[in-house]
């Protein structure tokens, strides 16, 4: 079965950025990339399907990624969603955590593998 | 006159440059007031100097009839990224300084306005320099901040501000930063303006940055 990742950033260059590491990282996989571009088209895919691993910015148009996490766990829907996002005050991974996130990474200017990497290990898909 | 103009791939880069530059002024700005600050989407845009003044009122957080503080820092790195930043405060959130930083009884007017010089200080100086530093891999030089104006309203203060012949330059790149505390008690523009000589070379750097995706 291959494993289906939604990625979840009003970023394309991000997106891009996240699917090239992961295909990279987990080489021996079949992955099926599925894209949004901000919050509610991230909830309309999150409510009609179920994905293995999903992508998340928490500053986007629309919905923030917050409102994303809260709106998920008030219908009771558990996905493993890693939070990738530029806000990083250190509140914030306490706040996704508490919302449902299962993984939290800083974006930086230069992806950081490592950190994917670690994530991927801690939820046990590496 | 400009002749540059970003294209949508540039435009969406720069706002991807510009949201890790916000995480950082929002980190140090978090710490600072001890509160969870709430991030929001930068607005980025290549404009007239005539068009300023309405662009900042159409976008800034603030109601254009409130009573607002103005701060005004320079920056430059290496004679090729070279502008300015302001930021607004308005008179809400300087009343509310002693109870968001815990201190008993209420702050003075010059305790208000250093408060404001320091956060003006952090916020620019944490932005510019994670700009600057994924765009050419350099920190930038800033001069003091300083006050330009106090308990002024916004609509007056802004034409006032951006009048044509106040401005050194036709066009600007101007991006426009957001910060509110989530209880509301505090908030803030961050308004970048950088040099029409420098929008040339962020336009390199970005097709620079634009090629490692293609």
């Amino acid at each position: 079965m291959p494993l289906s990742v939604l990625l979840v950033d009003d970023s394309k260059f991000v997106r891009k950025g996240v699917s090239k590491a992961l295909t990279s990282i987990l080489s021996g996989q079949d992955l099926v990339f599925s894209e949004a571009c901000n919050g509610n088209e991230a909830l309309g895919l999150l409510y009609a399907n179920s994905y293995d691993l999903v992508f998340l910015d928490l500053t986007m148009p629309e919905k923030t990624g917050y409102e994303v996490l809260t709106a998920l766990k008030e219908k009771g829907i558990k996905s493993n969603i890693i939070v990738f996002t530029a806000d990083i005050q250190p509140e914030a991974e306490r706040i996704v955590r508490s919302l449902g996130a299962v993984g939290y990474m800083e974006k930086q200017s230069n992806f950081n593998k490592e950190a994917l990497m670690k994530v991927l290990q801690e939820i046990n898909l590496l | 006159m400009t002749n540059i103009q970003y294209s949508d791939d540039q435009y969406e880069m720069l706002r991807e440059v510009i949201n890790l530059a916000m995480g950082h002024a929002g980190k140090n700005l978090a710490t600072i007031l001890n509160a969870f600050v709430d991030l929001s989407v930068p607005e980025i845009q290549i404009i007239e100097a005539a068009n300023i003044a309405e662009k900042v009122l159409k976008e800034s957080v603030f109601d254009e009839s409130e009573r607002v503080n103005l701060f005004r820092q320079n920056f430059n790195s290496m004679s090729f990224m070279d502008g300015e930043a302001i930021v607004i405060f308005n008179n809400e959130t300087r009343q509310k300084f002693a109870q968001i930083l815990g201190v008993s009884g209420q702050m003075n007017s010059m305790e208000e306005v250093d408060f404001m010089l320091e956060l003006t200080n952090l916020m620019v100086g944490a932005c510019m320099n994670s700009i600057s530093e994924q765009m050419f891999d350099q920190k930038m030089s800033f001069s003091p901040p300083e006050l330009l104006s106090e308990n002024s309203v916004l609509r007056n203060i802004a034409y006032e501000t951006f009048k044509r012949r106040n401005l050194k330059w036709e066009y600007t790149l101007l991006s426009k930063i957001t910060f509110v505390l989530k209880d509301r008690s505090f908030k803030s523009d961050l308004l970048i303006f950088i040099s029409e000589k420098a929008i040339q070379a962020v336009n390199k750097s970005l097709n620079k940055m634009l090629a490692d995706y293609e």
